[in-house]
């Protein structure tokens, strides 16, 4: 549908188009109905998608095919509502209307007269859709989801006659699962399920706790489907610390640890004279600069090993509490620490962002193993 | 048929005509109206209620006359020993009936056939599940054993492509195919379908062989099994036997009778014709004229518009094959302009149809928004009804919602008028005590369960309703709120102990001693004597292995039953009678009958296996409940009459309703078989609207939406509607707005005006003298709050069975610091670890065998008493614990009084400058500089001014270096301090400014107790916003706010004065 070069129109010119478009049946909407062509059609809201599909339902109609050969499916019970009401009416029109009348919406519609077989077919298109119970399905994808499911219980793997939880419910149980697992777990202190989520609970609130186990439960599927890829938990586990590039077996302390010594992770070692010169200057600048300059003078003047105190401190000179890199390092006064304070800056900001997809690799593994 | 019969045997009565009305007087006028001759006729109905509407018919054609009624049965309903009486001359027969071995009972079956989904792994989550599948089994067993079809070749009816995929449900159905028909074996028994249709070919047999003298008649069977076929075969076989259907359409022209297919109203009945070798031809009308009340037709021509809407409805119904055919109407000219143009261009046809529009007359439609306004509307209808004696009324609807509603509404204007569909005994009053008492004891007193059995109205215990409801309250109040107590009598006997003691030590207690000591013995006996009434039911349904069923079954009955009976009558007295009570009974006796077959369980299991049951038993109401109203199924409804029907909830996927997914069996499968399609459903509903819409007064109704979605009209609705249009009777459609507008007056308020936020002001003499510190943090942020707690005096009550919160934690975590600073208030000892653990362990108690304590808090706590250990140590070197959780208190002159600011400081230290540091320990958020400096936080800067003045317990007035929040989240970091930067000497002066001007402010009768002046300020949490109604002024307030300039507020003002 979105076939046509868009070109500006003027007001005066749309309703031309409009009228042009009624009339002729070789229009965009006419082509995107066409049953033998495949069509994607995006529009915005109320430019008459919904009448696409239904003229193309009524194509398919009209050209043989029987109502329960077909399946529209929408996402909304009220999509699939508005649908079903507008076939039904176009086709309640259909049967009653006269000939000339008909022969006229056909041929809009087909692009051709209606030969005297299709008239008689389309007058009677109406009841056969009225009767096609179950077998014209205009529905959301969730109840046509469910028909299968219904119709090849056992096939599927579900419990033949079962009940949709609603989301409430579905919330409850779940919870109640959780605490008869975690109840379980207390009797079984030794069991590999209970060591992992003694991993997992101490991280996360028991808020999130649900959430997370809900978006597990819910992505179960992928998840089961990953671990196939990759041969197994174990291997996955692996493809995601190698993914991320993430070391193995460091905790976060003892990356923060490398990120200030004077080695630095990852071979970037901080340029500790640029970083005393730097320091020079900021201490004549405002007094946001001289705060920095003192924060600075105690890291630098520190050991390596006991930089951790000043960890958060330090970061925070160079990093906003969201973690990117700050705008403003220095003021106008102390621009000739600019330069020496970026790189750290970009070089702090590496190694946190290191330290995040080792948390998350290490939480991956918490979370399977 | 024998040729030498008459081939006029089978009549039809016109879906116009009342159904069991014009039977009764035909077979009145063919008695040649005699009403002794009647008990001559043997009269044979589809089921027992059609037999009792029958009587009632008859009673009515008979004006009062005395009479003998007729014989009236359903076939293959005959108990055994008439039968055989009746066959006892024919030998043959006699063998066959007494070789037919008894039928097993379905619920015994379906508890069979549970047992044996249960074994299959994946295939029902729980027992309840497992029952209900048990029971589908069962239906889906009943249907193919009615249509006389063998299961046991169905292999062969699969395609190869799919032989596969199929085996899994094939090798599922064995349990049916396979193990049921074993075991049945191994019983003597035989399933009841079966054994039904081998009573109803013997019947047949016997009649083949000596026909009754006496008249016999078949009425109201609309589609027919074999086995009932050869049934009514045999009576259409007599001289004087005779079938009468219902709404038989003999007018139906042959082009459409030629096509019409599965979901076409005549379908069944005609295909019921073909199986009895009848030709539709050979239908004669069935001619009586019976009395009826005729005074609330509004018809001027009644016959005329009969006719009309019979023909309205066949032309509705008309099969898709033919419906090109409606256009063929020729349209009356004059109804409206818009038409008669139209028409004026179409190319001439022969109209070889009309319809007057006199076939609208006493139809009505009525579409509303939703379905409570449908509901509404319904009812009003009803009501109005009831203001001309006599005329009755039915709702007709396949919508148990929209039947529930307008029971309901009814149920407003004191009328009484159940849904005649039934509910399931589990949804009774009965039935919902038989499931809770069994729960409370499955759950072991869990605090839901047990107030479900000891609130619900049975519930007696022996004693006089009014005091032991009391005595129930007393106990939830005592018990049940808060945290759940352990299991069983002894886990809520322990609770009852606890909580005595802790009102004992309350000097402020509302109960004296003595009353507290008579309390105390009334609930603990009440709770011995509740112990002592179900110890037998309790002790089996606690047990972790099985125990027998049958063993529970009596049990849970006793329990029941002396639960029940009160100071005057007796439990079994009052349980079971009424509607309820008296299916209850049937059930559990004929649950009884079969307890001993069924495998031993748990508790938990009998609960379930009860609920699964129960669920599947219907309880009905007495049909004779209102004189002149009923609430109906179309099923129920289709051989009734009424004044009005009304019939409701005329949508798609309501009437008809959807088609079931048929999880063992593929259309074609079914096809093969023999089965009936499920389509044939859809006709058999069509059939019934037909009839329904031929009443002389009806009323459709629907509702535009169902839910979030516009709902979309029942294809037979739609149907009619088309029809009109084709006709031109599109605009004699009246638009009914009468019953909507006397809804709308009702329901819908004229204007809506939301309420202004409460400006309470209570006299200075009801206003606090005393607050905490904590308080007047909340003064400034939420007034309101204030004005609830220390003025009305309420708080909130524990949730039921809380689940652990967040300020529990918060105790938690005080209480232990507390306890260990408080041990060891100079040196920690080497394992301070270890210690504080051990201490956090006491205090947690048995909080931390719940789930989310044990598994969440406690690694914090972990966490934290690691990290308070080591910064302890560090501290300790620099400074001293002078208290914890100390008292203090702060007098403030009001001029006409004293108002008392009070403090339990969490912690005071000496630090190494010899001044006073004051610490609060948070485990939750901690609030920030700012709110501290603009006095909205003001908790510890009152305590420093507690400390400057010397209101601490036993310590003397000092200055103060640091206020500090530990903030001991047991996160990464587990614990944080935050020193409050600033001058404190300026913070302590500001505060006392503050505090001083906001109590005077308040100390005014003037001043309101405002709900949350301040958005932005508003307190993090409000258990008070449902009493100020937030909800309903929150929004126009954010608006003025907008608006005007932000109104310097208490704590501004306090501010800007110093």
């Amino acid at each position: 549908m979105s076939a046509e070069p868009k070109k500006p129109v003027s007001e005066k010119k749309v309703t031309a188009k409009k009228k042009k478009d009624q009339l002729d049946p070789t229009s965009i909407q006419c082509r995107a109905s066409d049953p033998l062509v495949s069509a994607w059609v995006t529009a915005s809201a109320g430019t008459g998608k919904t009448k696409v599909l239904t003229d193309r339902v009524l194509r398919l109609m009209l050209n043989g095919a029987r109502p329960e050969e077909i399946l529209c499916l929408t996402f909304t019970r009220a999509g699939a509502s508005v649908m079903t009401n507008r076939i039904r009416d176009e086709l309640g029109t259909w049967a009653s209307c006269d000939r000339a009348a008909l022969e006229k919406k056909i041929k809009k519609l087909n692009g051709s007269k209606p030969s005297e077989e299709m008239i008689k077919r389309a007058r009677q298109m109406c009841a056969e859709f009225l009767d096609a119970h179950g077998g014209m399905r205009i529905q959301t994808i969730y109840s046509f989801s469910q028909s299968l499911l219904r119709r090849f219980p056992i096939e599927l793997g579900v419990p033949p006659y079962f009940d949709v939880m609603d989301n409430q419910t579905a919330a409850e149980a779940l919870r109640e699962a959780q605490a008869e697992v975690l109840r379980h777990l207390q009797h079984k202190p030794n069991s590999r399920l209970a060591k992992s989520v003694a991993m997992i609970t101490p991280e996360v609130s028991e808020d999130d706790f649900v959430s997370l186990i809900s978006e597990i439960t819910y992505r179960r599927g992928q998840l089961l489907s990953l671990f196939e890829e990759y041969g197994g938990m174990e291997k996955t586990i692996d493809a995601v610390y190698e993914y991320l590039n993430a070391p193995r077996g460091y905790t976060s302390k003892m990356l923060h640890d490398a990120l200030h010594s004077d080695q630095g992770l990852n071979n970037e070692a901080p340029d500790l004279e640029s970083l005393k010169e730097a320091m020079n200057i900021l201490s004549t600048g405002s007094a946001s600069d001289q705060e920095k300059a003192s924060i600075l003078k105690d890291w630098l003047g520190s050991k390596p090993e006991e930089r951790s105190d000043f960890y958060r401190e330090y970061e925070a000179i160079f990093l906003t509490t969201k973690g990117d890199v700050r705008k403003r390092l220095t003021t106008k006064a102390t621009q000739g620490a600019e330069d020496a304070m970026r790189i750290e800056a970009d070089r702090i900001w590496r190694g946190i962002d290191k330290v995040r997809d080792m948390n998350a690799a290490r939480g991956t593994n918490l979370l399977c193993g | 048929m024998s040729d030498s019969k008459k081939t006029s045997s089978v009549y039809t009565i016109p879906a116009f005509q009342p159904f069991l009305e014009t039977v009764a007087k035909g077979i009145l006028d063919k008695a040649g109206n005699d009403p002794l001759q009647l008990a001559d006729f043997t009269i044979l109905v589809p089921d027992r209620e059609t037999g009792f509407a029958l009587r009632r018919a008859f009673s009515g054609q008979l004006e009062g006359k005395t009479s003998i009624m007729p014989q009236i049965g359903v076939p293959g309903d005959l108990d055994d020993e008439l039968l055989s009486l009746k066959i006892s001359d024919n030998a043959a027969l006699s063998k066959r009936l007494m070789k037919l071995q008894p039928a097993v009972s379905r619920l015994h079956r379906q508890l069979i056939l549970a047992d044996e989904i249960l074994k299959i792994p994946g295939m029902a989550s729980s027992q309840q599940k497992a029952i209900k599948l048990g029971g589908e089994l069962g239906k889906f067993l009943d249907e193919v054993q009615r249509h006389s079809v063998d299961l046991t070749d169905i292999e062969k009816l699969v395609p190869d492509a799919f032989k596969d995929q199929w085996s899994k449900t094939a090798d599922f159905l064995e349990i049916i195919t396979k193990t049921w028909p074993e075991k049945l074996k191994k019983m003597g028994r035989i399933d009841p379908e079966i054994r039904k249709n081998e009573i109803l070919r013997i019947q047949a047999d016997h009649w083949k062989e000596s026909e009754p003298g006496n008249p016999v008649i078949a009425l109201g069977f609309y589609e027919a099994f074999p086995a009932m076929q050869s049934f009514l075969k045999s009576v259409l076989n007599m001289s004087k036997g005779s079938i009468i259907l219902q709404g038989f359409d003999r007018d139906l022209d042959l082009e459409s009778q030629n096509v019409l297919t599965s979901v076409h109203p005549q379908y069944a009945l005609k295909s019921l014709l073909k199986n009895l070798s009848v030709d539709y031809k050979d239908v004669q009308l069935w001619e009586a004229d019976p009395i009826i009340d005729r005074s609330f037709i509004r018809a001027p021509n009644l016959d005329k518009t009969n006719k009309e809407r019979e023909k309205l409805l066949r032309e509705a119904m008309r099969p898709a094959g033919t419906t090109e055919g409606w256009t063929k109407f020729k349209v009356p000219e004059k109804k409206t302009k818009r038409s008669a143009r139209k028409n004026s261009k179409i190319i001439k046809r022969k109209p070889p149809t009309t319809i007057d529009v006199q076939a609208l007359n006493g139809l009505d439609f009525i579409t509303c928004g939703t379905s409570q306004e449908e509901a509404s509307v319904i009812a009003l209808k009803m009501r109005e009804s009831l203001e001309q004696p006599g005329r009755k009324v039915s709702l007709v609807t396949a919508d148990r919602s929209l039947a529930r509603r307008v029971s309901a509404r009814l149920r407003n204007w004191q009328i009484k008028v159940p849904d005649e569909a039934g509910i399931p005994l589990s949804k009774t009053s009965v039935g919902i005590y038989l499931l809770s008492t069994a729960s409370m004891a499955a759950n072991e007193w869990a605090p839901v369960s047990i107030l479900e059995t000891l609130k619900h109205p049975l519930s007696t215990m022996g004693e006089e309703k009014k005091t032991f409801r009391k005595k129930v309250s007393v106990l939830e109040d005592l018990a049940f709120h808060g945290a759940r107590p352990g299991t069983g009598p002894k886990g809520v006997k322990g609770v009852l102990t606890a909580a005595f003691n802790r009102a004992a030590r309350n000097p402020k207690h509302r109960l004296t001693k003595e009353e507290l000591e008579i309390q105390k013995t009334e609930v603990e006996s009440f709770v011995q004597k509740l112990e002592d009434t179900g110890k037998d039911f309790f002790g089996k349904m606690k047990k972790r292995n099985a125990v027998p069923f049958k063993d529970l079954l009596d049990a849970h009955i006793i329990f029941a039953e002396a639960m029940a009976c009160d100071d005057k009558t007796s439990g079994a007295d009052r349980i079971w009678c009424g509607d309820d009570g008296v299916k209850a009974t049937r059930f559990l006796t004929s649950l009884r009958e079969v307890s001993e077959m069924v495998p031993a369980m748990t508790g938990r299991a009998y609960l379930d296996v009860l609920q699964g049951l129960m669920q599947g038993v219907t309880v009905r109401t007495a049909v004779t409940s209102h004189p002149t109203l009923r609430i109906m199924t179309p099923a129920q409804a289709q051989l009734l009459t009424a004044d009005i029907v009304i019939l409701g909830g005329v949508n798609d996927d309501v009437w008809p309703q959807q088609v079931n997914e048929n999880p063992w069996l593929s259309p074609d499968m079914i096809k093969k078989l023999g089965l009936p399609a499920p389509e044939e459903a859809i006709g058999r509903e069509a059939h019934r609207f037909v009839q329904m819409s031929s009443n002389p007064n009806v009323m459709l109704t629907r509702a535009m939406r169902s839910g979030d979605a516009p709902s979309v009209s029942s294809p037979f609705l739609t149907r009619l509607m088309m029809v009109l249009r084709a006709a031109g009777l599109e605009f004699a459609v009246e638009k009914k707005t009468r019953l909507l507008d006397i809804h709308t007056a009702m329901h819908v308020p004229v204007k809506v005006e939301p309420i202004l936020p409460p400006k309470v002001t209570p006299p200075v003499s009801l206003r606090p003298k005393e607050l905490p510190v904590t308080a007047i943090q909340t003064l400034m942020r939420d007034p309101y709050s204030v004005y609830v707690k220390y003025v009305l005096k309420l708080s909130p009550k524990a949730p039921l069975d809380a689940s652990p919160n967040v300020s529990e934690k918060g105790i938690f975590t005080h209480d232990a610091l507390d306890a260990f600073v408080k041990k060891y208030p100079k040196d920690l000892p080497e394992n301070a670890e270890e210690e504080l653990l051990k201490i956090g362990r006491q205090t947690f108690k048995d909080r931390i065998n719940n789930p989310t304590v044990r598994a969440f808090w406690w690694p914090r706590f972990e966490r934290i008493a690691k990290w308070f250990v080591t910064f302890e140590r560090e501290r300790r070197e620099m400074s001293r614990v002078l208290a914890t959780e100390i008292r203090g208190k702060l007098e403030i002159d009001m001029g006409d009084g004293v108002f008392t600011l009070t403090s339990i400081a969490d912690r005071l230290d000496r630090d190494e400058n010899d001044k006073i540091a004051i610490i609060d320990y948070k485990t939750g958020a901690v609030p920030s500089q700012k709110s501290v400096a603009l006095g909205f936080s003001p908790q510890l800067t009152l305590e420093a001014l507690i400390a400057f003045t010397g209101g601490f317990k036993g310590i003397d007035a000092a200055d103060v270096g640091k206020l500090q929040y530990w903030k001991l989240s047991g996160g990464r970091p587990a614990g944080e301090v935050t020193s409050l930067q600033g001058d404190i000497e300026n913070f302590v002066a500001e505060g006392r400014t503050g505090v001083e001007s906001l109590i005077k402010a308040f100390n005014k009768k003037t001043t309101p107790y405002l709900p949350v002046p301040r958005a932005e300020w508003a307190p993090r949490y409000n258990n008070t916003e449902h009493l100020s109604r937030i909800g309903e002024w929150g929004k126009v307030k954010k608006v003025n706010n907008r608006k005007k300039p932000k109104k310097p507020t208490l704590a501004k003002k306090r501010k800007g004065g110093k």
